[in-house]
């Protein structure tokens, strides 16, 4: 951390995708699209810098200090929701189940063109759509009760991960309607 | 995910804590100790 006053005081909300995957309970958890990082419940997920830990011990240099660094690419991914759409399409292989939600961001954050990277992240509302993907071999009920665990609000979706993004933007222009009308 | 080139670095100390806190379970009601009688007495 920096030694300076905080920009913020509220976390930044970002979206993102999740791949479900079973715990060694056999209890649906989240884990990270690109990295195979599980995050962990009741507590933060505090980004490391994997692409640094292997050209580091490769070159025999020491990795840099907390993620996220600007010149880097590590730290705890978010963006907006319109931008979630390629990684919720339709995919002609075999799949994970997915899920997205909102995520609350915070510590150190690099704001960039259309997302974040940040230091610690925890999930702050979850979408679990009708599943397309084949594994784990659970219910969308089971699903969305497993992810409960997360301590955090979540909903179920009557619709595919790939419409997803229209249902929710949809969801958001009408909540918004009705706030400017009150 | 692209979420292309960086802009700035900003530090964000939320107030509350975003991560929600499991609440510890009330301690079970404790049932009053049973005092052995001695046999024979009333």
């Amino acid at each position: 951390m920096l030694d300076r006053a905080p920009d913020y005081l509220e976390p930044i909300i970002g979206w993102r995708v999740w791949v479900i995957v079973l715990d060694e309970r056999g209890v649906p958890r989240l884990r990270s699209v690109v990295q195979k990082t599980e995050w962990p419940t009741g507590e933060a997920l505090v980004a490391e810098c994997c692409q640094r830990r292997v050209l580091a011990k490769l070159l025999r240099r020491p990795q840099h200090g907390p993620a996220p660094l600007r010149s880097c690419q590590c730290g705890v991914y978010a963006t907006q929701l319109a931008e979630l759409e390629p990684l919720l399409a339709e995919a002609p292989w075999e799949t994970g189940a997915r899920v997205l939600g909102r995520v609350s961001l915070w510590g150190e954050v690099v704001e960039c063109e259309r997302g974040w990277r940040a230091s610690h992240a925890y999930p702050a509302r979850l979408y679990v759509p009708v599943r397309d993907g084949r594994r784990p071999r659970l219910s969308q009920e089971e699903i969305a009760l497993g992810l409960a665990d997360y301590g955090v609000p979540v909903e179920l979706l009557p619709c595919r991960p790939s419409q997803a993004v229209t249902l929710l933007a949809r969801q958001t222009v009408r909540r918004r309607r009705r706030s400017n009308a009150a | 995910m692209d979420i292309g080139k960086p802009q700035r670095i900003v530090r964000v100390e939320p107030l509350e804590d975003p991560v929600p806190r499991e609440t510890p379970a009330p301690a079970p009601e404790r049932e009053p100790e049973k005092v052995p009688t001695a046999p024979g007495r009333k």
